[in-house]
């Protein structure tokens, strides 16, 4: 997905204004930002949820089947119906009988609760759930608007390794969003930086420390500590 | 509250003791033609309320969804809404009778709006997030019904439900009380007229008492298909 010159405005607001970014299958990118920068305006865009107002996204959105994760977990899973069925409904009409879910809900560490509902379920298996979700089927574009965000510490570190697992042999174009420089790092190839007030989408750079998926000790590592650094310094200067 | 009252009044006949009525009361139920009164009533109720269900539900589920079909018929919903079912009894009579027919005609137009309004505003947002994700799993628009968007309303709906089978049985009351045919609202004016004051407050009792399992029911169901709450 190529995306270019992408400019939004609500009312005389200008939120986003100048965004150029490619995506590659394959390479995840993460987008960094203060509160107010416009990245799950961006995600909303990307995910063809919102319109923008000048400016270019090949193929359009809504062209490539996408799925969103946000940290409202609560409100994206249907708490009527099993984790199964949660997962299914993801699935195109003709695949639902096939029980391609299976295999996604075992990825997640959910098999046993298949047949239970979301209430009887911990916040953070629920975001396992709503992850097995946006992976069924393979889609083509990943959106994450801070996943991880409403999570405690423990469970957040949890779900960064099983993200980390998922998005090294996933074969989709994947951008998340988060205010937590080291989860970028962490899950991302590449990081950018969106600047409050629409002042464009700065690319911080390429991230590779060792193979992935990465494990937690990464993050003492001298080069990780520096990149954490650097885009800790450029998130205050944007 | 009850005994207090009919002692100071020196126990006038209309006032009957507490005794009494208990007394009168089981005197009614072991009469046989009680049951078919009392059955007719609650047959009547079910009738027009399963009638509001079948046709308030499946609308309100359209318009909620539908901008185009809200911004058309909500005037009319408007209009007929504040129009008190009482008033439509005589009109009623006029092109149905007087027999069960205008009952249940009646009490489905006085239960088909706390359905209807409440189906709406079920309907009409579920929350951004849902309708985010809504949107991106692209759902044919009957899958999306009937998957996401009823169960999701269904708390609106049952509240709706619960309100139109309070309406339900005064609508049936009140027709029965007006045609003097059958039912307990005929049960009601013949122990009136026939000095039966007993009997007139035993019967009240039991219409009393059928409200109360309506509503004991309609919780239990609830709590069964709304099991996620």
């Amino acid at each position: 997905m190529k995306i270019e010159r992408l400019r939004k405005t609500f009312g005389d607001l200008v939120v986003l204004q100048d965004i150029t970014v490619t995506l590659t299958a394959g390479r995840p990118v993460a987008i960094i930002g203060r509160s107010g920068s416009g990245k799950s305006t961006l995600l909303e865009i990307l995910a063809g949820l919102l319109q923008y107002d000048s400016g270019s996204i090949l193929p359009e959105p809504g062209v490539i089947r996408t799925s969103l994760v946000s940290q409202d977990y609560r409100g994206s899973l249907f708490p009527w119906l099993s984790v199964r069925r949660n997962v299914q409904i993801a699935l195109p009409p003709h695949d639902r009988k096939k029980q391609i879910e299976d295999e996604v809900i075992d990825r997640v560490g959910l098999h046993e609760w298949s047949e239970r509902f979301p209430y009887e379920m911990s916040g953070g298996m629920r975001q396992r759930l709503a992850i097995a979700r946006a992976l069924v089927g393979s889609p083509g574009l990943l959106l994450f608007d801070e996943p991880l965000a409403s999570l405690d510490a423990v469970t957040r570190l949890e779900l960064q390794d099983l993200l980390s697992e998922t998005l090294a042999g996933a074969t989709s174009q994947t951008v998340l969003v988060t205010h937590d420089v080291e989860e970028a790092l962490y899950l991302a190839d590449e990081v950018y930086c969106l600047s409050v007030g629409g002042k464009g989408l700065r690319y911080l750079g390429s991230f590779n420390f060792t193979n992935r998926p990465y494990s937690q000790d990464v993050k003492f590592i001298p080069e990780f500590v520096a990149a954490r650094s650097a885009l800790l310094s450029a998130l205050n200067n944007s | 509250m009850w005994e207090i009252i009919s002692l100071s009044m020196g126990r006038p006949l209309y006032v009957p003791s507490v005794f009494h009525i208990a007394r009168s009361t089981l005197d009614i139920f072991s009469e046989g033609w009680f049951y078919s009164e009392l059955f007719m009533t609650i047959w009547r109720c079910l009738a027009g309320l399963g009638l509001a269900i079948v046709v308030g539900i499946p609308i309100g589920l359209l318009v909620g969804r539908t901008k185009s079909l809200r911004a058309l018929l909500s005037p009319t919903i408007e209009a007929f809404r504040p129009l008190p079912s009482a008033a439509i009894i005589p009109v009623a009579i006029l092109f149905l009778g007087i027999d069960s027919e205008t009952n249940i005609f009646v009490i489905s137009y006085g239960c088909i709006w706390p359905i209807l309004i409440n189906t709406i505003d079920g309907t009409i947002s579920l929350g951004r997030t849902r309708e985010q994700s809504l949107k991106l799993l692209g759902l044919s628009r009957l899958d999306e019904l009937r998957l996401v968007v009823l169960p999701a309303a269904m708390p609106a709906v049952f509240t709706g439900i619960r309100i139109s089978a309070a309406i339900a049985l005064i609508l049936a009351i009140t027709v029965e009380l007006i045609l003097g045919r059958d039912g307990l609202g005929y049960v009601l004016v013949d122990t009136q007229r026939g000095y039966r004051y007993g009997q007139m407050y035993g019967s009240i009792a039991v219409i009393a008492f059928v409200g109360f399992l309506a509503n004991a029911s309609i919780d239990l169901m609830r709590n069964r298909i709304i099991h996620w709450r």
